[in-house]
């Protein structure tokens, strides 16, 4: 028999040898239950009730006087009294509180010829000693956490176990030994078991006797909320929510139902076989609990003995789970001999103290992945250690070591690689050529005497290629010339460029091609440079040098596009249509040639235009002038009628009255030059102008003096 | 009648209070609807003090660092507690006591009453000692000098002793000289033995001695309101012929406070009055009452006689 070993229990032979003269193993939980628990134990809400447990103890004269915890009698009181004074009594009180049994006196008088003094006041013998207490007890008797299972000790000297469900309801406390021991041998007669498993819209049931199956059914309905999870029911118990009233809901709710019904009548019909069952396994949780539970007619009565939970967690619903729970529930697990079963619950203790520094370790394996992402995000990928990136779970602390070595290295390297190349031609760049010969100098010296040919190599052509791109930046085809060694027409100045740039314009080779002169990492040719600076004279020069406008730079930009305003679009056209044959024009992106007459016939179309703009501008500003002048105009008049009311109004009563009689005067002669023609006719007011109110050719200014005409004639 | 009470809202009265036959005494800075409640109940027989001591007004109890640290169950509410410790003959107060409260003391209590300061490692001398007028059971681990003292200025008998396996004696038991109540995990044998060992080797008790005086007739009787003044008079050892006569204290195993079990916090005891805490359930005060026959004579007529009158009337 092996440990780990596991027996069905319907394999009858060898089940009654395993569980042959079985009793609780010590180091289980219920063993230190039973055997620490007094018989008569109170329970916990006797005492919140406060009611005594115990009848009171009532003096009775029959009752020896005896000290429990040295395990003696007394004669009479004062030999009882004097007990209590003795060193012996104090030693086992001690000893009873850790949880050692008791000395008798001829022990406890061997013993103490070694300890001079036992006074409670020495506390560090004291303290030594509760320590060795406590080392001893923990070494000897760990005691394992209440399991699923039992823990038996049979004949053999072998620990097996049982599941204690198999043997108990949940809600049956364990009375005692020989009630296990007795539930424990009944199991293997206890054949019939039905095991019914329900979750997630899915269900299995199956009906066992023995090993083989009676009686089995799985189905499955969709009640399960796709993604959120949890079953339609329980969302719509939610309070505060809105029913969803989407047609997968309604499903959902009607497949419930429907899978509660179906379960029921299922097990309506397994009645019978129910019936015999000894044992009823289930796995319901939640609301899958009211289809076995609940109803007018529930399946299965909450009290029914028979009725026990399945103490581990189960997969889907199916039948191969059935079977698997099944399988489990019903087999007797060897763990072998007694001092194994101790090993074992020992190692089980140091799991459980352990977990705080395991935590440690993944944060430890945490960080160094971190690192390593950091590493990977920094452009250059360094080989890690292989096992590292496979599997990071498994990072061991050695090669976390490794790893962090390996990033200080990498680092250094990198930095100084880049600092010595980069660092001289970046400030040649931005510096004046006062300060850059200074740099030069440094940089020579910077440079060991191993690379100095190549060193310098480079510097004389990033100095040459440099040139080229200032030249082209600032349109100077003189040095443009010079730098690529192509003679010019021009009749050149000397000190165009100093000494060291012609020495190293002298040592740079210049390819034949001049597009492959390219510069930084966009590799943009020199036309694609003065293309962006607007430099025509450059660009005619360059394309007549034969630098060809159809390379692309990195971004698959031709020059043309790289053209800033229409004048320098126009010079490639007009190079265009002097040379039509020279360069492949569509690749360079050139839509059309531009010729002196088109340029001429363009110029003349503008010319037109602007004349036309330029008379339309006169216009404009005519009829402006017009507008304000007529606004001047009447800003005036309401100036005067404004200062007229002003200075009326200062004038006394007596001088506006003046005033009015000389307005009449000039009136009345204005009126004279120009005599009135028409009066009504009978108040006689003025009506020159106006169209009169008239009958029988009588005219008047208004219908009134119509009336009063009237009635006057009447 | 035991009365419920309760100290500045808690329930623990003991941690605040301690009551003898021969003296009360009670915390300083409480409401006075605590003191209104000892000194209704007792200032006519027994002075009431209010005392502090080292500076607290947990009269209760001392604990000192140390102990309070490896072996005792902090989440006991009296684990805080300092007591001192206490019979009618004396008073024994932790060594952190200044001389102020020490003559307050001296001054307040009867002449009798011996107070004494003693040197004790448990300085929470009422979390380890407990103790009626004629036996005491002290923690395991106290000093033999303490012992001597407890001897000697108490005049009890001392016992080392744990009960339900707490070595914390004065927490989980409280005596007096009728009865006693033990921690509820005490098992019967262990009470047993208890009972025995705190036999009273004298009869003085009250309605005991009453009842049992045909047992006793040789000892005088002693009127349960007996004046602390009597109470010296009384001789200490009656040596009997037989053994079978000591009477024993009847023991109990109960709670107090709706379900704890730190039972001296919730329980102030004397011969013939008990103070306990306000959440102490009906049937809680019903086994504290008889256990220690606090029980108003009236009153057991009124369950005996008049109960059958009332429930022959009902039926």
């Amino acid at each position: 028999m092996k440990p780990s070993e596991r027996v069905s229990l319907w394999d009858e032979e060898q089940v009654s040898t395993l569980l042959a003269g079985i009793h609780i193993a010590p180091g289980s939980a219920e063993f230190e239950e039973l055997s620490y628990q007094p018989s008569s134990s109170p329970t916990k809400e006797h005492c919140s009730l406060g009611l005594p447990l115990f009848r009171p103890s009532l003096p009775t004269s029959q009752m020896e006087m005896r000290c429990s915890y040295c395990q003696t009698t007394f004669a009479d009181r004062e030999e009882q009294v004097s007990h209590y004074r003795l060193d012996w009594h104090r030693n086992n009180l001690r000893r009873s509180m850790a949880g050692k049994t008791a000395l008798t006196e001829e022990q406890f008088l061997e013993e103490s010829s070694d300890i001079s003094s036992i006074s409670g006041s020495e506390d560090s013998c004291e303290s030594e000693d509760n320590e060795e207490d406590c080392a001893t007890a923990d070494v000897n008797a760990p005691v394992l956490k209440r399991q699923a299972q039992i823990f038996l000790l049979n004949a053999d000297g072998y620990v097996v176990s049982l599941y204690r469900n198999v043997l108990y309801n949940k809600s049956v406390e364990i009375d005692g030994e020989q009630d296990v021991i007795q539930r424990a041998l009944a199991a293997s007669h206890r054949k019939n078991w039905a095991i019914l498993l329900l979750g997630g819209g899915h269900f299995a049931a199956a009906v066992f006797r023995g090993k083989e199956v009676v009686i089995h059914k799985t189905f499955h309905n969709y009640t399960v909320r796709a993604k959120q999870g949890g079953s339609q029911g329980a969302r719509d118990n939610q309070s505060g929510t809105a029913h969803p009233k989407s047609s997968g809901a309604s499903l959902r709710r009607y497949n419930e139902l429907s899978q509660r019904q179906h379960v029921q009548e299922l097990m309506e019909s397994w009645k019978v076989h129910l019936d015999q069952c000894d044992l009823i396994f289930y796995h319901a949780k939640h609301h899958n609990r009211a289809t076995l539970f609940g109803g007018k007619k529930p399946i299965l009565m909450k009290d029914d003995e028979r009725l026990r939970r399945i103490p581990f967690s189960t997969k889907r619903a199916t039948l191969s789970e059935v079977k698997r729970v099944f399988g489990l529930l019903s087999e007797v697990v060897v763990h072998g001999k007694e001092e194994e079963f101790h090993a074992m619950i020992r190692e089980a203790k140091l799991g459980e103290k352990q977990p705080t520094p395991k935590k440690k370790k993944e944060n430890k394996s945490n960080s160094a992945k971190n690192a390593e992402r950091k590493l990977k995000t920094e452009k250059n990928v360094i080989d890690l250690a292989p096992e590292g990136t496979s599997s990071e779970s498994a990072l061991e602390s050695s090669e976390e070591m490794e790893l962090v070595t390996q990033l200080s290295t990498f680092s250094t390297s990198d930095l100084g690689g880049s600092s010595c190349y980069v660092e001289p031609k970046a400030r040649k760049k931005a510096s004046s050529p006062a300060a850059r010969k200074g740099n030069e100098k440094k940089s020579k010296k910077h440079a060991s005497t191993k690379s100095k040919n190549m060193v310098k190599g480079c510097t004389h052509k990033t100095r040459v290629w440099d040139i080229l791109h200032r030249a082209c930046k600032l349109g100077n085809i003189d040095r443009l010339s010079v730098a690529l060694k192509i003679p010019s027409s021009v009749q050149q100045e000397d000190n165009i460029l100093s000494k060291e740039e012609l020495e190293s314009i002298a040592s740079t080779d210049i390819p034949g091609d001049l597009s492959n002169v390219t510069f930084g990492s966009r590799h943009k040719t020199m036309l694609h440079v003065a293309a962006e600076n607007g430099q025509n004279d450059v660009i005619w020069w360059l394309l007549d040098q034969g630098c060809d406008p159809g390379v692309n730079d990195g971004a698959k930009r031709v020059p043309f596009d790289d053209a800033v305003d229409k004048e320098c679009r126009n010079t490639f056209r007009r190079f265009m249509a002097q040379w039509p044959d020279k360069y492949d024009y569509k690749k360079a992106k050139i839509p059309s040639p531009l010729t002196k007459e088109q340029e001429l016939e363009q110029e003349g179309k503008l010319a037109l235009r602007r004349k036309a703009q330029r008379q339309a501008k006169q216009e404009r500003q005519r009829e402006k002038k017009r507008q304000e002048r007529v606004k001047m105009e009447q800003e005036k008049a309401l100036q005067i009628e404004e200062e007229e009311k002003k200075s009326f109004l200062a004038f006394s009563d007596r001088e506006k009255r003046a005033l009015a009689a000389e307005r009449r005067f000039q009136q009345q002669q204005q009126e004279g030059a120009h005599p009135s023609l028409l009066r009504c006719f009978t108040c006689a007011q003025d009506i020159t102008g106006i169209t009169p109110f008239e009958y029988n050719d009588n005219k008047f200014c208004t219908t009134k003096c119509v009336r009063d005409h009237r009635m006057k004639n009447s | 009648m035991a009365v419920r009470c309760q100290f500045e809202g808690s329930n623990e009265i003991g941690v605040f209070s301690k009551l003898t036959n021969a003296y009360c005494l009670a915390g300083i800075g409480a409401s006075a609807n605590f003191y209104s409640i000892f000194e209704d109940n007792l200032s006519e027989t027994i002075p009431v003090v209010y005392a502090s001591i080292a500076g607290c007004r947990i009269v209760g109890s001392m604990v000192t660092g140390k102990w309070t640290d490896t072996q005792y169950d902090t989440n006991r509410i009296c684990s805080k507690e300092w007591i001192l410790f206490r019979n009618r003959h004396g008073l024994l107060v932790p060594s952190t006591t200044t001389d102020t409260e020490l003559q307050h003391l001296r001054d307040h209590l009867p002449e009798k009453v011996k107070v004494q300061r003693i040197e004790e490692r448990l300085s929470a001398l009422g979390n380890v000692v407990v103790c009626n007028d004629y036996v005491a059971l002290v923690h395991p681990d106290i000093d033999r000098e303490t012992e001597e003292i407890i001897h000697d200025t108490l005049q009890v008998e001392v016992f080392r002793h744990t009960i339900a396996n707490n070595v914390l004696v004065g927490s989980y038991a409280v005596l007096s000289n009728q009865g006693g109540l033990l921690h509820p995990a005490t098992p019967t044998q262990e009470q047993d033995e208890l009972s025995m060992l705190l036999q009273v080797p004298l009869v003085v008790p009250l309605v005991v001695s009453m009842a049992s005086s045909t047992l006793f007739p040789q000892v005088p009787l002693v009127v349960s309101m007996a004046s602390s003044t009597l109470f010296p008079q009384v001789p200490l050892v009656v040596s009997m012929a037989s053994s079978t006569l000591f009477p024993q204290v009847p023991l109990v195993a109960g709670t107090v406070n709706r379900g704890s079990n730190a039972l001296a916090a919730g329980l102030l005891v004397n011969d013939w009055a008990a103070f306990c805490g306000m959440d102490t359930t009906a049937t809680e005060l019903n086994v504290i009452e008889s256990i220690f026959k606090i029980t108003d004579a009236p009153q057991m007529a009124a369950s005996t006689t008049m109960r059958k009158a009332l429930i022959d009337s009902m039926t």
